[in-house]
């Protein structure tokens, strides 16, 4: 007895467990990429305030920074940022959500897949930014239109994402449940699915920028509010600060949607972080 | 042909006169001349298995022993109801698989857990997909955990477990809706050799704890000598039953009786079918 447990002990002893590893660390990589920003800027204003290049065509980081702090303290910017926050929000959530009811209804019908792969293929290589003009025509000036283009440019990352993640579930855990009586069904939503969702994940990143570049496309075609209506319209009249702090802040924006994405994926696929030992090795 | 095919009948009939149990036993599997063939990508059919025949009685511990390739993995996905049958029959309690059954449990090469899901909730899988209630799940799921020695380990997830504790896991989910029959596949292949020689004494426990039938599948033969009542062996591919071996070491069997002579003696005749090539 004693020496059966002994054993198990000495058994149990060489069963470790994973060792996590710390998530922050300052490296002097990071030092160096947080140093390097002030000194990109003292650059440009010198180079601008010098007069080697002409302050109509170039504004200064402290002209930008006035632009900047007038746009969203003083709220010169926030109705032009509120348009067209909804319209990449909304262009996001359409195409990210088509993207993925598409993507798994291919990924599990092989006979659907099949017989639309052609098209899909063929849509994949229009450049979906030309077809914007189109889609202003068609749905007119207003969030309507920018909305469409924003989820058009941005399903289709995540449909083939999608596709290829339903697809990859391991063939075991798909057994696994055949071998229960699952249904298709629930075999898609306890199998497939959650296997699926950090391709689905990679999709929606690419899609976040994708939906910002949507968006602004869809303000420079027609319209007369949103960041992309502000970086045009001052562009025209030659305020160079206004248009970099509109950028600044599309860039911005677009920063806070893909990070938002990142925290939500950590969150939801959070065994991804769990160590190399996954249920398929 | 007509004369090999006649050869080949008279021999499962010899094989199977021979080592049928006694008559009036229970027999709760029984497969008869199972024939399966898959086409391979470039078109070929591959014969799987020829012809096989099995039958394993009520509470009987059975071991399928064969060289890698062999088709025992196709026979437990058949058994499983996870391939269909070429042909020849395949009866569960007398009645044909036709796909899954709630009176079976299957435990795979590997773990096969959902990373997603705590060791508790991944125990409960086939309790939920067969409609168990949540009381009677979670009664037994309590049972398992600590017949599996995984107490207190039952909100964690897979990926903080060894591979040895998630096999143990796995072991766990295969017994939650208390199947009649318990369907093996080399379940301890990928551990290292302590933890598997544990594992073994544990699922013999196990087996005798829990009176199950069992068919396990192993490429391991003294692991077959040690787990098994009898030790059925396999052919290389196309696979069929070449020998069925009554191993007649009383239970519970300890790690000694690897070292017992009669032990040797069960294992070269098992080698013996094997040649050089195995091991």
């Amino acid at each position: 007895m004693s020496a059966q447990s002994a054993a198990t002990s000495a058994i149990r002893a060489t069963e470790r467990m994973p060792v996590k590893r710390s998530r922050w660390r300052i490296s002097s990589t990071m030092v160096l990429s947080i140093v390097l920003l002030p000194i990109m800027l003292l650059g440009w204003e010198y180079w601008v305030q010098s007069g080697a290049v002409s302050k109509t065509l170039v504004a200064p980081p402290s002209a930008v920074a006035v632009s900047l702090y007038r746009a969203v303290i003083l709220g010169g910017m926030w109705s032009d940022m509120w348009v067209t926050a909804q319209e990449v929000i909304l262009g996001f959530l359409v195409g990210g959500g088509v993207g993925i009811l598409i993507g798994s209804i291919l990924g599990e019908s092989v006979v659907l897949d099949r017989i639309l792969r052609p098209y899909v293929i063929a849509f994949q290589s229009i450049p979906k930014i030309a077809l914007a003009p189109l889609i202003v025509i068609w749905l007119g000036f207003d969030l309507a239109s920018k909305v469409a283009i924003a989820s058009t440019i941005s399903f289709f990352p995540v449909l083939i994402n999608t596709l290829a993640g339903i697809r990859a579930a391991p063939h075991e855990q798909v057994e696994l449940m055949q071998a229960y009586g699952g249904t298709r069904l629930q075999t898609f939503l306890r199998v497939k699915l959650p296997n699926a969702l950090p391709y689905i994940f990679a999709g929606l990143n690419i899609a976040a920028t994708l939906s910002v570049i949507g968006a602004i496309v869809g303000e420079f075609l027609g319209s007369d509010r949103g960041l992309g209506y502000v970086v045009l319209s001052a562009g025209m009249n030659l305020n160079m600060s206004s248009v970099f702090a509109a950028i600044v802040i599309i860039a911005v924006m677009a920063t806070i949607l893909s990070t938002t994405i990142q925290i939500l994926e950590r969150r939801i696929v959070f065994w991804r972080r769990q160590g190399p030992t996954g249920s398929d090795s | 042909m007509q004369a090999q095919a006649l050869r080949n009948a008279d021999k499962d009939d010899a094989v199977s006169a021979q080592f049928a149990p006694p008559a009036g036993r229970d027999r709760l599997i029984e497969i008869d001349n199972l024939v399966k063939e898959y086409v391979s990508r470039d078109g070929s059919p591959v014969l799987a298995l020829d012809e096989t025949s099995i039958s394993v009685s009520r509470g009987e511990f059975v071991c399928v022993v064969g060289p890698s390739g062999c088709g025992k993995s196709t026979l437990l996905r058949i058994l499983a109801g996870i391939l269909k049958p070429s042909a020849g029959a395949v009866l569960l309690d007398g009645v044909p698989v036709t796909g899954a059954r709630p009176e079976v449990g299957i435990v795979f090469q590997s773990p096969v857990l959902l990373p997603w899901l705590t060791v508790r909730k991944n125990i409960a899988l086939p309790a939920q997909l067969q409609g168990l209630s949540k009381e009677l799940t979670e009664e037994r799921t309590d049972d398992l955990l600590k017949l599996v020695g995984l107490e207190g380990f039952g909100g964690k997830y897979p990926g903080e477990l060894s591979g040895g504790m998630q096999q143990r896991v796995g072991i766990a989910r295969s017994l939650i809706h208390d199947p009649s029959v318990l369907l093996m596949d080399e379940p301890f292949g990928a551990l290292d050799a302590m933890t598997r020689d544990h594992m073994n004494q544990e699922l013999q426990r196990i087996c005798l704890e829990k009176k199950k039938t069992v068919l396990l599948i192993t490429h391991g033969i003294s692991e077959a000598v040690f787990l098994g009542d009898r030790v059925l062996v396999m052919s290389p591919r196309p696979g069929r039953i070449v020998d069925d071996i009554t191993i007649n070491i009383p239970r519970p069997r300890s790690l000694d009786v690897v070292n017992t002579e009669e032990f040797g003696e069960y294992v070269r005749t098992i080698r013996r079918h094997f040649g050089n090539t195995s091991h």
